[in-house]
């Protein structure tokens, strides 16, 4: 699986890393930004994208909305602070799959790509 | 010598120059560039452009022929001798390959010891290159006769099969092992026999396999072998470093600097002042005399004597006599497991720092959660948190089951099994667990101390029952550690 990392925090994506890594992901590239991630997304091809909402000049809402113009099927999970329902209701109506809010647990991130690979695998199966 | 009528050429019996003379007087005719050519063409000299400038300015310096004149107008080319073949080594292989000869001699060496006479190998190293002879350029005489020029010598060194030669020139390496060079061939070996003494005539020995050693070892060399080392002479105060099983046919005189590591187990005729760490069983034909060993099996000296030093030993120990009727010091610790030791004592402080750590995060992460209201640094932070408390849990388990391991193992190894066939003399102090025990008169053998059932130290001569140690030494409760556990070559399990 490739995963592309988007999170203004290396720390954090260090973290994501090494949560992915106990799932066995070893094909990540990492994003510190949204514009960062709309340059590198085309020549990755990621398999999901793991993407932080609050980041520097370009956020990970406008990011979603971009990417989805043209790819409606590579699934993002969005793994930030914001907890509102609002914000989660906004995100998934701009495209996300899944939300995974912090602080998290390694497991519960790992749960949450799991339960999010799978959905995309049923769907892509039916 | 030719003569035009006057004109003359002389050439050198070898060929090597030709000299036109021309005596005075002669018509202007006869001193022309040509007629001088067909003097010196008659005369059988080869006349190319340089002869044919010679002859011409010959000519215009005769002038008016006032004195006789005389010119070398033509020289031989020598011929230019091809190289001698040669091989050249890479950095690190130099010292062998390239002087071809053992490279104590090489002027710039200042550690004598460390003389490179055995220098490790791996396969596909590039260890030099190889220079083929040339043939050299041929030379010609002033006729144009060919001077046959000497074509280089072969390259002196052999490669044995072991190494290979590409289009290139290289040599490289066909298996892992030592590059030697020895009656002119160059190979890789893989286990390497010493025929005289480790000395300056070797240097240190450091060998991926096994070694043996016909001489012995001289004071402050080292040999070191991941196989077996087998010494069939004296070693003196030098250093052992072996991987597998030890062999000293010569016995061991360390004089207090001798060292001696060794994986497995050893077979030594005697060891003297020497500072020592044996992993598998240690079989000493004669005696043991001052020396800090630590042994992780049995230590069996059924017919020597141990005289002085501290011992440590996991297993059991068959000795003929322990001490001396001089009363000599000696220490023997046994029911311990030395060679586990420190890796035990770094196991439980990893395990400390981890429990430490967590205690921390644990604390850090309680704070921030008692916030009503937690910011998102807050929520970044606990993430972080969260995370190096997984990690360090990991890590927890990790260690735990190390730890866990380790004191398997010491049980298993642990015992004590302790056989004097002869006399326990004054002056020897045991340590066996957290007792120790100490012996003011002479015990005479044959004796067998060990636990008995109900977990008391207890001896046993001949047919007789058993008896409490206590009647025939001082036994005394001491929780503090074991002199043996300080040896410095302690190694971890």
């Amino acid at each position: 699986m490739r995963v592309l990392l988007v999170d203004d925090s290396k720390t954090m994506r260090n973290i994501v890393k090494g949560v992915l890594g106990t799932l066995g992901v070893t094909a990540i590239e990492e994003a510190a930004n949204g514009l960062d991630a709309v340059s590198k997304v085309d020549a990755f091809k990621p398999d999901l994208i793991l993407l932080d909402w609050n980041m520097p000049v370009m956020d990970g809402i406008t990011f979603v909305k971009t990417y989805r113009a043209k790819n409606k099927t590579t699934p993002i999970i969005m793994v930030t602070t914001e907890a509102e329902k609002a914000k989660v209701m906004e995100a998934i109506q701009a495209g996300v799959n899944n939300y995974a809010v912090k602080p998290f647990t390694p497991e519960n991130l790992s749960k949450i790509i799991e339960t999010t690979m799978a959905k995309v695998a049923a769907k892509k199966a039916a | 010598m030719t003569a035009n009528q006057e004109t003359q050429v002389q050439i050198a019996a070898d060929g090597s120059q030709a000299t036109l003379i021309a005596p005075p007087g002669l018509a202007t005719a006869m001193v022309t560039p040509s007629s001088l050519a067909s003097v010196v063409k008659a005369a059988g000299v080869l006349i190319d452009k340089e002869v044919a400038r010679e002859i011409a300015a010959f000519a215009a310096a005769y002038g008016s022929g006032v004195t006789e004149r005389r010119t070398i107008i033509a020289r031989s080319v020598p011929p230019v001798a091809g190289e001698d073949g040669r091989m050249e080594g890479h950095q690190g292989f130099e010292l062998i390959i390239s002087s071809g000869h053992a490279p104590g001699s090489v002027a710039e060496r200042t550690d004598h010891y460390a003389g490179l006479n055995y220098v490790q190998v791996k396969t596909a190293d590039i260890v030099g290159a190889a220079h083929k002879p040339t043939e050299g350029t041929d030379g010609r005489d002033v006729r144009g006769g060919v001077i046959k020029a000497q074509p280089g010598k072969p390259i002196p060194i052999k490669l044995h099969p072991t190494l290979t030669l590409d289009s290139l020139g290289r040599i490289i390496a066909e298996k892992d092992g030592v590059l030697v060079l020895r009656e002119n061939e160059l190979s890789v070996i893989q286990s390497l026999e010493v025929p005289g003494y480790v000395d300056f005539s070797t240097g240190h020995i450091t060998f991926a396999g096994s070694v043996k050693i016909a001489g012995g070892v001289r004071p402050g060399f080292k040999v070191t072998a991941d196989g077996d080392i087998h010494v069939g002479g004296l070693i003196e105060s030098a250093e052992i470093r072996c991987g597998a099983d030890f062999v000293a046919r010569g016995g061991m005189a360390g004089s207090g600097r001798g060292t001696i590591s060794v994986g497995r187990n050893a077979q030594i005729v005697y060891l003297d002042k020497v500072t020592g760490t044996f992993s598998g069983n240690l079989n000493v034909e004669r005696e043991i005399v001052d020396c800090k060993l630590v042994v992780g099996q049995d230590l069996n000296c059924p017919n020597g004597a141990i005289l002085g030093g501290e011992i440590a030993v996991t297993g059991s120990l068959v000795v003929k006599v322990i001490g001396s009727a001089a009363c000599i010091p000696t220490t023997i610790s046994l029911g311990d497991v030395p060679l586990l030791q420190a890796s035990r004592r770094a196991a439980v402080k990893v395990v400390d720092q981890i429990k430490q750590t967590l205690t921390q995060l644990t604390a850090q992460e309680r704070l921030v959660k008692m916030k009503p209201r937690p910011s998102a640094a807050d929520r970044e932070m606990l993430t972080e948190t969260a995370y190096e408390l997984s990690q360090q849990n990991n890590e927890l388990v990790k260690w735990t089951a190390k730890l866990d391991a380790i004191e398997i193992a010491a049980r298993e190894r642990r015992k004590l099994d302790l056989h004097i066939a002869k006399a326990i003399h004054p002056n020897v102090k045991f340590h066996i667990g957290e007792f120790a025990i100490h012996f003011k008169d002479t015990v005479k053998g044959p004796v067998w101390i060990y636990w008995d059932e109900q977990r008391q130290l207890v001896y046993k001569t001949g047919s007789v029952a058993p008896r409490a140690l206590s009647e025939i030494a001082q036994i005394v409760r001491m929780p503090a550690a074991r002199p043996a556990e300080g040896t410095k070559s302690a190694v971890a399990a």
